[in-house]
């Protein structure tokens, strides 16, 4: 190691507390004597605090996003100080009291009508639940007995439009969770006796429904001019009982789910509104419980993890089937608050992924079949014919060692380098104890990602020798030319080439470096790359002495680079910010090719 | 939430839950930033830094509450604006320590804080200028607390020697850097 990074490590280590005494107190005497020394310790200390900020910092923004995401929510309510007449009512209880007389004159289609005893109490259950108190003596009908009342009730949005009803809190729309109206019956403009009938003292109406919002309030309804019933004086609610499963489903909502999660919106997590109807509950509950070993094992988990930034969900493996049941209850219960088409279907985009994967799948599969029927990428053509040695036996019963290099072959893709070499020898002339010849060393380095994708050669033209270069032992970025610890007998102060041939990124690439041979060398090569003209035109500025180097299309270049374009093309029917790169299908689809093999 | 069960949350590691909880004082902050001449990214810097500094102290099991915490963090935030202020040389009010609720010995500790978040903060920089991966190193060793040879294998290093090798490389560039920004800093005071 550097001495600077020597120091690093002492510093780091004397910070982590690892020094042995005697190590720890010897640099403390350093640290003493040396400015630069505490300088460095200084900055160091600062720097492992500063990582330690990071995960903070990134929690904070979590905070902040799930904060400026929910702000609206917490707006809507009464707690943060609006008027209160602006709030949302969502009620589980909606009471209301009319106060006013009821008014002819308001359009709709029928409700149901009930008669009514006006000579006892009544307390009328409707047809969809409702619940409405009639003391006796709240309703003046003058002389008659009994009134006939029509009711309409309303709990959906779309029961409300049907019946024409709006509610207004002094000129602000309120959302509620249900709506009634009450009428007599028979009041129709114009109509005669009952339409005197007037509302003296409050009736109490009860109206149910499953969710439980604690900001909904009590509102007095005042009748304006126009018929229309404006919602006036909102107390707390006090008499409501909600359903005890989904108090608990809140609670454990707030405290395990609702850090990363909210029903309505995507926070940390996705937005959670109707996820027992997108979701099945066996998934679900897996999910839950354990989520990095559903996404070990399941694309469509994977494909989730991916969309939110593969932030890893905590494993709730002590939640009991009865808390997940209450979670999910309430999620059901709060998922009204937006429409469910407003929820992202990413099972839709799930399956736009797995067709797109299905398609790049085959594609690829015949640009795999056609770079199989390329040529290899650089093709050395010797041919001995000629040769000027005639002791051929010994030239050709050199036995390799067992530390010979091994030459690696790549498939051509869209180039194929031609070497040819007519008339030069083999890396096993060398080894003829010829004049001039001693041995030496020779290693050829480069960076790793040219070092795997090209070939390296060594030629030396004055003798008419050319050594293709493999790995040096346990490197993946040098290359020797005989033994693979860079020994080999060379003739020192002749001329000599090496360079390296091959394709990187769909682009021809190649590196030649002219050198004069000495007893031990360390050459680097520079891979880039060029078009093949260039390559031509360099190869052309250097004497080879007839060794020749050429670059052209592969066989099947042309196919291969229509592929392409179609990969290409397809990739923009892949959905948009999602990362369709699901391994495990893949894994699945071959497990049974791979029993075969 | 109440102030103790946040102050628990972030002693038991559960950062996330009480950062939420905290997060509802920030419109009282803005307002009063707002209110100062400050805009959205001043109170978001300032809110942000008071978190950390409150963070930081919570997790000392001596820390004690002398206020709510929604008035400390008011307080925090309120020095915090104010020092930033004198840096731009503005006109502040002489009293601000007082006018933010602070005990004397709060503020002296306050000051503390802010002279090694200062610092902290070109730390801080110098490694987010780091490349990624040498972050993503750095943070597998010492946050996730990663051994060399779980690093080496996740990394793709090609052993643990090497990973040692290139986590020492990227503390040396954070290092460098570093000591460049607060060269920097120096000339331009």
């Amino acid at each position: 190691m550097r001495p600077e990074l020597e120091q690093i490590q002492k510093i780091d280590q004397y910070l982590a507390g690892e020094l042995s005494p005697a190590d720890r107190a010897a640099f403390e005497a350093q640290l003493a004597a040396d400015a630069n020394l505490r300088e460095a310790l200084r900055l160091q200390t600062d720097l492992r605090a500063a990582i330690h900020r990071i995960p903070l910092r990134q929690a904070i923004q979590r905070a902040r996003q799930h904060f400026h995401r929910t702000q609206w929510l917490r707006w809507g309510g009464f707690g943060a100080g609006l008027t209160a007449i602006t709030a949302v009512i969502i009620g589980a209880f909606f009471l209301l009291r009319l106060h006013a007389p009821i008014r002819t004159g308001l359009t709709a289609a029928t409700g149901e009508v009930y008669t009514i005893d006006l000579t006892h109490d009544t307390l009328l259950k409707t047809a969809h639940g409702a619940l409405i108190q009639i003391p006796r003596g709240s309703i003046d009908a003058g002389e008659a007995h009994d009134i006939r009342l029509a009711v309409k009730e309303a709990y959906t949005l779309a029961d409300m439009i049907r019946y024409g009803l709006t509610t207004q809190a002094n000129g602000q729309p309120l959302s509620s969770g249900g709506m009634i109206d009450i009428r007599p019956a028979d009041s129709t403009p114009g109509s005669g006796a009952t339409s005197a009938a007037r509302i003296v003292r409050p009736l109490t109406v009860s109206l149910p429904t499953n969710r439980i919002e604690t900001n909904m309030s009590r509102y007095n309804g005042v009748v304006d001019g126009q018929g229309k019933i404006n919602w006036t004086n909102p107390r707390p609610l006090t008499d409501t009982a909600p359903r005890q499963d989904l108090v608990i489903g809140h609670t454990l909502f707030e405290t395990n789910c609702a850090p990363c999660h909210s029903v309505t919106h995507a926070v940390t997590g996705p937005a959670l509104a109707y996820i027992a109807d997108r979701r099945p509950r066996e998934w679900l509950f897996g999910y839950i419980r354990d989520n990095q070993k559903m996404i070990s094992s399941d694309c469509y988990s994977q494909y989730v993890y991916t969309i939110y930034n593969k932030t890893a969900m905590n494993a709730f493996h002590r939640l009991s089937g009865e808390d997940i049941d209450r979670i999910l209850a309430y999620i059901e219960n709060q998922s009204p608050l937006i429409d469910s088409n407003k929820v992202p279907n990413y099972t839709r985009k799930y399956d736009s992924c797995r067709e797109y994967r299905r398609m790049t799948g085959l594609l690829e599969e015949n640009r795999q079949a056609l770079i199989a029927g390329n040529d290899i990428r650089t093709e050395v053509r010797r041919n001995n014919e000629g040769t000027t040695i005639t002791d051929t036996t010994v030239l050709y019963t050199t036995p390799a060692p067992d530390t010979m290099v091994t030459v690696v072959g790549h498939p051509s893709i869209y180039y194929t380098f031609t070497v040819e070499s007519f008339g030069w020898y083999n890396v096993d002339v060398l080894m003829k104890d010829l004049p001039g010849i001693q041995p030496a060393e020779l290693v050829v380095t480069m960076p790793a990602e040219y070092a795997a994708e090209v070939n390296v050669f060594l030629a030396i033209p004055g003798r008419k020798i050319l050594a293709e270069g493999g790995f040096v032992k346990n490197s993946k970025t040098d290359f020797a030319f005989y033994t693979d610890d860079g020994q080999i007998p060379l003739p020192p102060g002749e001329q000599a080439y090496v360079f390296a041939t091959g394709e990187y990124n769909g682009s021809p690439v190649f590196a030649i470096n002219g050198f004069t041979l000495s007893g031990k060398q360390h050459i680097e090569l520079q891979p880039a790359a060029m078009t093949t003209a260039q390559i031509t035109d360099i190869v052309g500025h250097i004497d080879l002495n007839q060794l020749s180097i050429r670059v052209a299309d592969s066989r099947n270049a042309a196919k291969i680079r229509a592929i392409d374009t179609s990969l290409a093309a397809i990739a923009r029917f892949k959905p948009v910010d999602c990362d369709c790169d699901c391994k495990l299908d893949e894994a699945r689809d071959s497990a049974p090719v791979e029993g075969t093999k | 939430m109440d102030d103790q069960k946040i102050i628990e949350f972030i002693r038991t590691g559960s950062n996330d839950l009480a950062l939420n909880a905290l997060y509802r004082q920030f419109p009282a902050v803005q307002k009063m930033i707002r209110a100062g001449g400050g805009g959205r990214k001043d109170a978001e810097d300032i809110f942000q830094e008071s978190l950390i500094i409150f963070l930081n102290k919570a997790r000392n099991p001596d820390f004690q509450l002398t206020a709510r915490l929604s008035t400390y963090l008011y307080g925090v935030c309120r020095y915090l604006w104010s020092d930033r202020l004198r840096r731009r040389q503005r006109h502040v009010p002489h009293d601000d320590a007082e006018l933010a609720g602070l005990s004397p010995a709060e503020t002296a500790d306050l000051d503390d804080s802010l002279r090694q978040e200062t610092r902290l903060r070109l730390a801080e920089q110098a490694l987010n200028e780091l490349k990624d991966r040498c972050r993503e190193l750095l943070l597998l060793f010492y946050t996730q607390q990663l051994t060399l040879a779980a690093i080496a294998v996740k990394m793709g290093y090609g052993s643990e020697n090497s990973t040692k090798n290139q986590k020492y490389k990227c503390i040396e560039s954070a290092r460098t850097r570093l000591k460049e920004l607060e060269n920097q800093q120096l000339q331009n005071h």
